[in-house]
């Protein structure tokens, strides 16, 4: 008798489980390959500093695909956000961050036009966008590797606090980023719109949300995030190139549906987005790990968001699916 | 008497009445007319050498190879993007059969692309899969295996010794990729315009609720465009492989992704589907390659700024295409 309830909550929960199973599995794994995984504070500083940044841009891409639409142009708003604080420091200063986000706000501004006002896919317009984001950023830099030598830049996001013996300062700015964004979804009103949006959009439409307000707003904060994202990497890198989030798009992508938010929008949330991360950035580090061709990276995460995207969508509520 | 000369009358006048009707119908003839005799006059010799008009015909060719499966997609309202995975990996298999069939190998890369289009189809119509991300990781998965098998053998380039006929190419102005995508222009004109697909993956495009309420299986129609669609891309691969001196492909590119879908928006297929086809892929794929080589002959230009207008073009298009989306609300 009771194994029939028992299917039913593991199907149920399925979102939950699989994240919470993968990652006590890879934590295991990785402990087995490497002893030093985690233990020592260096091992630690490598792995925040490689998430950080990444963090940032997977919660505000959560913020949109919990919406149920996508976008693109995040690793290029990262890169362009990037670019324009290696490019400009020198003649801006600190000038260059309120430019990042000005210009990574437009970007937000003209998807959100397109999908709210135009109705064109966001998957569509956000790829016009995203190369034209990179266009321009390949245009300011011409390709070349820009350094930053100013200790006051790079302190943003590489101080260590407290000095000496803690993290660097860029992990507080992802922790406290991410939190920001929980807080939307789950404790404002606008939060329950983008869930409302991404349940039922018609429905959400017939109660009284405004659609191309909401939208808009949604696709800016999401480029916000990315140009904050930005600006930190180029803080942490001290420069930036034009590789900057090249490629980024999958496992960024992966990252969220593995951390349980379904692209068909409406399940999930910025909470579960952090696990995601986690599994896939030491899933990451464990392939370098035991130095498997790097190409394996982009194999492993494109089966991953493959499988991930086919197991955690609500079938039974999307009627079109494109 | 008389009704012979009537008929023949009718023929000649509905002949010449659907040269303005074919221009009225794909606005981008004006654009490749306009930018023929723009480019002719600032660039003459350059622009009009023959040299030129292969690496026209060439790039062509290979744009089309691209283009013209995932036209069957767009049209049904959907993204495919595994072309340029089917590209690389059919190649590389066929890379590695060849030294036990011969030039024969390279008739794997249609029935792989076959393969992976169905698996697509499948994956998109029956497991719900939202088919941009789904094809998008399919193109990761294999695009990256390509690399990891060259690094495994440890080659530099997967090239095939190209035969004999192909070393001294005897047709003067058509170069022998350009002959090779022909047979997947071909299938794709002959998809869209004498079968009945064509017709219904518009349907689906325009208006899927209604087409189901018709009775017709949309599941079925979808895994067939995707089928076609991998196959067209596994053939004109054979093309690509051609004019890449025959070699595959092993190192994954964005900008062939763009290509692709440039030369579909360009053309006048909307991405949200319902119209088009690939008659206007294929004007779509020479505008591209005519404003890539203008460009690209013109003094002074920095090719920096070539992403930035490619990306500007493809943005005006999808714009410019994307009317006629009332009723439903996109996500």
């Amino acid at each position: 008798m009771s194994a029939i309830p028992l299917t039913g909550l593991l199907r149920r929960n399925l979102n939950s489980i699989i994240p919470i199973t993968a990652f006590i599995v890879l934590i295991l794994g990785l402990r087995t390959i490497n002893p030093y995984f985690l233990a020592t504070r260096d091992s630690v500083v490598t792995l925040v500093l490689d998430m950080s940044w990444f963090l940032i841009a997977a919660t505000g891409l959560t913020l949109v695909i919990l919406m149920g639409s996508f976008d693109f142009s995040v690793p290029n708003i990262v890169k362009l956000s990037a670019i324009i604080c290696g490019v400009f420091y020198e003649y801006l200063g600190f000038g260059v961050i309120p430019l990042a986000l000005l210009i990574s706000l437009i970007f937000g501004l003209i998807n959100g036009l397109l999908l709210a006002r135009f109705n064109i896919p966001s998957f569509m317009a956000t790829l016009a966008t995203g190369i034209i984001a990179e266009g321009i950023a390949q245009l300011i830099s011409g390709g070349y590797i820009r350094v930053i030598v100013d200790q006051n830049f790079i302190a943003l996001a590489t101080a260590t606090i407290p000095p000496g013996i803690g993290l660097p300062a860029i992990f507080y700015w992802a922790i406290a980023l991410w939190a920001i964004g929980i807080f939307i979804t789950l404790g404002t009103p606008f939060g329950r719109k983008i869930y409302a949006i991404g349940s039922n959009i018609e429905g959400a439409r017939l109660a009284g949300v405004k659609l191309v307000k909401t939208r808009m707003l949604v696709f800016m904060l999401c480029a916000l995030y990315a140009g904050i994202a930005g600006i930190l990497y180029a803080s942490q890198l001290q420069g930036s190139h034009m590789h900057i989030g090249t490629l980024d798009t999958l496992p960024l992508f992966a990252s969220i549906v593995v951390g349980g938010t379904a692209l068909s929008g409406g399940i999930g949330g910025v909470h579960r987005t952090l696990l995601g991360v986690l599994i896939i950035k030491w899933l990451d580090s464990g392939m370098s790990m035991v130095a498997l061709d790097l190409n394996f990276r982009m194999v492993t995460f494109g089966a991953i968001a493959l499988i991930m995207t086919i197991l955690t969508i609500d079938r039974r509520r999307v009627k079109i699916i494109r | 008497m008389s009704g012979k000369t009537t008929k023949s009358f009718t023929v000649r006048s509905s002949l010449l009445a659907s040269v303005p009707r074919l221009v009225r119908a794909n606005p981008i003839i004006w654009a490749i007319i306009a930018m023929i005799i723009a480019f002719s006059a600032i660039e003459g010799e350059a622009f009009l050498s023959t040299r030129n008009f292969i690496s026209i015909l060439r790039g062509f060719a290979v744009t089309s190879a691209l283009a013209l499966g995932p036209t069957f997609v767009v049209l049904t309202g959907r993204l495919d993007l595994s072309y340029v995975g089917i590209w690389m990996f059919s190649n590389t298999l066929a890379w590695l059969l060849f030294p036990y069939m011969g030039y024969y190998s390279l008739l794997i890369c249609p029935v792989f692309g076959t393969f992976i289009g169905f698996l697509n189809g499948v994956i998109h119509a029956k497991l719900k899969a939202p088919a941009f991300i789904s094809t998008l990781s399919v193109t990761a998965v294999l695009a990256f295996l390509t690399t990891i098998i060259r690094n495994m053998l440890g080659q530099i380039s997967l090239t095939v010794p190209p035969p004999e006929f192909a070393q001294n190419w005897p047709i003067p102005f058509l170069p022998l990729s350009f002959l090779l995508a022909l047979p997947a222009i071909t299938l794709a004109i002959f998809v869209m315009f004498f079968t009945k697909l064509g017709t219904y993956f518009c349907a689906i495009g325009s208006d899927e609720e209604a087409v189901t309420h018709m009775g017709v299986s949309k599941e079925r129609y979808l895994i067939l465009a995707f089928t076609i669609s991998g196959m067209l891309t596994g053939l004109g691969s054979i093309a690509i492989f051609v004019h890449l001196g025959w070699q595959a492909k092993v190192l994954f590119d964005l900008d062939d992704v763009v290509r692709g879908l440039a030369a579909i928006v360009l053309g006048g297929t909307p991405l949200s589907g319902g119209m088009g086809g690939p008659q206007r892929t294929l004007l779509g794929a020479l505008a591209y390659v005519l404003i890539f080589n203008g460009l690209f002959l013109l003094p002074g230009i920095d090719p920096n700024q070539l992403k930035l207008y490619i990306g500007a073009m493809l943005f005006i298009a999808v714009i410019a295409t994307s009317k006629g989306l009332k009723g439903i609300i996109m996500t």
